[in-house]
């Protein structure tokens, strides 16, 4: 579970917690809810059994998990990557510790992140500092081992409304406060079916030893982290995204960190539903749907086979059937297999608008329909590729989309400059580098033109459905706090002191 | 730095050694209740103390455990759909800046000095007081030392600048080495015209 940084736990402040905890414990009341009579107790034991039967759930199931991270300049408000890290894995919760024989759980299969320089970091002193991709798992969930009665204590805080349902909200401690790798921190919890439906909170650090601490070397490091569950079935909620962002200075490594950092980074995980239940006929890149790194086709592929079959008819191309695909991943990456276009989840939020898209897809089409007839052998790849651009721009522009041309010089540009920065992000997976072959001529010459008002932003527009691994978008202007009315929140019933003496005893 | 032939010690200051002891101790005890009383550092914590205001509703019990680590602000904050991430453009810091020229500059410049007038003193009659260089060192011998201790402090305080850029600590070696020789310097020059 080490992935992040922590902490010591100064002598005052873990006696003054043990003491509080200890009489929290003592004074917890048995308060109720009217409306669904049970007490705290009972609804706690609701909060640990539904928890289980949802881990349980996940066995059978083989999810991908997705992590991007950035390291990113310290201790500033703006928002300067340094490096940034990416993994992809196939997660099997029925892998347990005793199997994989490697000293961790090892519930992941990587795609991408295998062991070596790849699960590194680049800080602000240039050094690379080591990433445990286990733990980005752990972020998904509050205990994926032990969250129980008998580890757990649950504090009952308020009630509040959470992205559209109204919540109870705990807090959560260790029973025992030496325990190392547990949980600490607040969870959402349904009110009516009592299932966590939001973590924020961090694991509790390995002590740092009297040499590591005086001498130096590798300091275990946790995350706070606030992950958010989406609802797959009514009463059925499944991790789905974290989001990080720690930005710390070296005094808080127990004074002997080399240096500040700040990590930032999400977490999503999808294709809990198996892939033999879902619809849809199979496409020529078979083995991206089998492993549910294709998106499920939905509105958002509907809107970009409607523009290629603008471009297509427009430009009365004889390409029949061409179709548009959306890779799940945040790498930037677009290419095409046979009459297959596929787009990265990753290249629609790093779109700077529009009427770049457009353009993206006609040079698609200009290189399925140039193939063969040019010869790279002959003309180089320079030719080539400004042959199939300005093809593309013909094709664009019969279609009525002219005006992307400028924006997409500008995004190539921007991610030729970031491209040191945010490598991870830049590389290619599945496809060729859209940077390396496919760049327009003109993009090298815009970046000196500059842009006002616009920075490259990878957005959180499109996002992923957990169950049905398709695409979604986020309402724009969209805010939880404001989803679930006042008036909601006054009729139910809080939980507040005294209820004491009108409750049942449990 | 060079001291007269035979100079005599003289003994400290008995009341103000006392005076000192006391405020050491008085300092020690501060520092050691500072650091019990400190709050522990949680990443929550660095982000603003707990408002209990934020919770009240709650059981008091509640409301006393909530405020041991955990901040409403980063509660509030936390934005429950996708997060955008902006990316502006990197510039690695620059190591050799200014303040690194001046401090680095001035480390050498006060062991010249510091030399230079030692050197001066020595064909006075006064004697080289550092154990390492002997009574009655030669040029080359002052400058062999300075000048590789000055490399040293040169080459440290370059990499404590690029390994911990968010601290100072690199300061530390051609500050010290400067305050040393220019202590040597104005004693040897204090010696010499205040005989």
């Amino acid at each position: 579970m080490e992935i992040g940084p922590i902490l010591r736990l100064r002598l005052a402040s873990t006696i003054c917690f043990s003491v509080l905890a200890a009489v929290a414990q003592g004074q917890q009341p048995a308060t109720t809810s009217q409306d669904s009579g049970l007490t705290q107790k009972q609804i706690q034991r609701r909060i640990f059994e539904g928890e289980q039967q949802m881990i349980s759930s996940l066995i059978g199931t083989a999810p991908r998990l997705e992590t991007y991270l950035q390291s990113l300049s310290p201790q500033t408000k703006a928002e300067r990557p340094i490096d940034d890290a990416y993994f992809l894995s196939k997660v099997d919760f029925s892998r347990g510790y005793e199997e994989s024989g490697q000293g961790r759980r090892g519930y992941q299969t990587f795609f991408f992140g295998g062991p070596g320089p790849n699960r590194t970091v680049r800080v602000n002193n240039g050094r690379r500092w080591k990433l445990y991709p286990d733990g980005f798992l752990d972020m998904l969930f509050v205990d994926l081992e032990d969250f129980d009665g008998e580890t757990y204590n649950l504090s009952y805080i308020k009630a509040e409304p959470f992205g559209g349902a109204l919540c109870l909200t705990y807090f959560v401690t260790p029973k025992d406060v030496s325990a190392r790798g547990k949980f600490r921190g607040r969870i959402w919890v349904e009110s009516s079916t009592f299932k966590i439906i939001r973590i924020n909170g961090t694991f509790k650090p390995t002590p740092v030893g009297f040499w590591r601490r005086t001498v130096g070397g590798d300091i275990p490091i946790y995350f706070s982290f606030d992950s958010v569950r989406q609802e797959v079935a009514p009463g059925t909620w499944m991790p789905w995204y974290s989001y990080l962002d720690e930005d710390r200075t070296w005094k808080q490594l127990n004074h002997n960190g080399e240096t500040d950092f700040h990590y930032r980074g999400h977490i999503f995980i999808w294709g809990y539903r198996n892939t033999a239940e879902r619809s849809g006929k199979p496409y020529l890149p078979s083995h991206l749907d089998d492993e549910k790194l294709l998106a499920n086709p939905d509105i958002v592929e509907r809107g970009l086979n409607v523009i290629v079959n603008k471009i297509a008819v427009s430009n009365n191309l004889n390409l029949p059937d061409i179709e548009c695909r959306v890779l799940l991943t945040t790498p930037v990456e677009i290419f095409h297999s046979g009459h297959t276009v596929i787009v990265s989840r990753g290249l629609l939020n790093l779109l700077p608008d529009d009427s770049v898209l457009p353009l993206l897809l006609a040079r698609e089409i200009s290189e399925m329909t140039l193939l063969g007839r040019a010869n790279p052998d002959v003309r180089g790849p320079a030719d080539v590729n400004a042959e199939e651009w300005s093809s593309a721009v013909a094709l664009a522009t019969k279609a009525g989309y002219s005006d992307g041309i400028f924006s997409t010089c500008w995004l190539f540009a921007q991610l030729a400059e970031r491209s040191k920065q945010v490598p991870n992000l830049v590389q290619s997976r599945f496809g060729a580098s859209l940077l390396l072959s496919s760049a327009p001529p003109l993009a090298g010459k815009i970046l000196a033109q500059g842009r006002s008002g616009t920075t490259l932003t990878l957005r959180g527009k499109y996002t992923i459905d957990a169950w049905d691994a398709k695409l979604q978008i986020r309402p724009e202007g969209y805010n939880d706090t404001q989803t679930a009315g006042a008036s909601q929140l006054q009729q139910f019933p809080r939980f507040t002191s005294h209820d004491v003496a009108t409750a049942p005893v449990d | 730095m060079c001291a007269p032939k035979n100079a005599p010690t003289v003994p400290g200051n008995r009341a103000l050694s006392e005076w000192k002891l006391v405020a050491s101790q008085l300092a020690c005890l501060a520092v050691a209740l500072t650091w019990l009383t400190a709050p522990s550092f949680s990443a929550a914590q660095a982000k603003g103390e707990v408002a209990r205001a934020i919770l009240p509703d709650a059981p008091v019990d509640a409301r006393v455990e909530s405020t041991a680590g955990f901040s409403p602000a980063a509660i509030q904050s936390a934005v429950p759909s996708v997060r955008d991430f902006v990316i502006e453009p990197y510039h690695k810091p620059k190591i050799i800046d200014r303040e690194f020229i001046i401090l680095n500059s001035l480390t050498f410049i006060s062991n010249v000095a510091d030399s230079e007038i030692s050197l001066h003193g020595l064909n006075l009659g006064l004697r080289e007081s550092n154990p390492i260089l002997g009574s009655h060192p030669s040029r080359e011998a002052y400058y062999a030392l300075g000048v590789s201790n000055c490399l040293a402090a040169l080459y440290l305080s370059y990499h404590f600048k690029r390994v911990s850029p968010g601290r100072g600590w690199w300061k530390a070696f051609p500050v010290a080495l400067t305050t040393a020789h220019t202590f040597g310097a104005v004693y040897s020059a204090a010696n010499i015209y205040g005989r």
